[in-house]
């Protein structure tokens, strides 16, 4: 026992104890995509991911044409489209800004 | 349910506005029509909003809320208002012309009502995207 009452060794259990105070923790394995699932890899994951942005930026595209064409009059449809392939795509960015900087860091480990 | 889905929901009440808008237009520009195809004057449409949920066939939540629909455009059945113009091609042996009954002044104000609906669902987008930008920049 330390000064804080509390022995190191029960601290890392509660630690690794799949609740902290009621807050359910995610460990790896219960991802909502593994399941047990091969196909699940990180890679088809990525795929799904990228596949959904370009998804919603060719609808945006479609909407664009089509309002620009005068085939289609829905105005903030069109602005709904642009918006939401605008936040998908910077959530995709902002995904592979984490991922370059975790990839740095691993490069820079001294060996 | 993701934040896309919200602009779903904001989406359908901006389409619904402005069907309501397209209705109010209708209304004001043939306020003086005396002649419809289906004879008698015109009268005053009114659009009839149903809630729609997201997705009936998922979670609780996604049943739980709605998007608007527009389901149908009312047809109201006034009798209309006789004006004394002996001189109109349409003025019966009186000398009376049956004008569609609309008023101005409440199409205006449903016009108000309209306008600023409409701000509050662009409202409701903005504040949406505002919240996914904010979410972004988290850690960053």
């Amino acid at each position: 026992m330390n000064e804080l009452g509390v022995a190191p060794n029960s601290l890392f259990a509660t630690m690794r104890s799949p609740e902290i105070g009621g807050i359910a923790r995610h460990s790896v394995v219960d991802l909502p995509h593994s399941n047990g699932n091969p196909d699940a890899t990180f890679a088809s994951i990525l795929d799904k991911a990228v596949g959904r942005v370009d998804n919603l930026q060719q609808q945006a595209d479609v909407a664009l044409s089509g309002l620009a064409s005068g085939q289609n009059v829905d105005l903030h449809g069109t602005m709904i489209a642009l918006e939401q392939a605008d936040i998908a795509l910077r959530t995709a960015v902002s995904v592979r800004d984490k991922f370059v900087q975790a990839y740095e860091q691993i490069m820079q480990l001294a060996v | 349910m993701d934040f896309l889905d919200t602009f779903d929901i904001s989406g359908s009440g901006l389409s619904a506005e402005r069907i309501r808008l397209q209705t109010i237009a209708a209304n004001l520009a043939n306020a003086r029509s005396t002649r419809t195809a289906e004879g008698g004057p015109y009268q005053r449409r009114t659009p009839l909003f149903e809630a729609e949920p997201m997705n009936p066939f998922g979670d609780e939540l996604e049943q739980a809320l709605a998007r608007v629909n527009v389901t149908d455009i009312n047809v109201t059945q006034g009798a209309g208002r006789l004006v004394y113009e002996p001189s109109h091609p349409d003025a019966n042996a009186d000398g009376y012309v049956l004008y569609p009954d609309i008023n101005l002044l409440s199409e205006m104000v449903d016009m108000m009502t309209t306008s600023r609906s409409y701000e509050a669902n662009a409202n409701a987008i903005d504040v949406t995207r505002d919240l996914a930008n904010r979410a972004l920049e988290i850690g960053r």
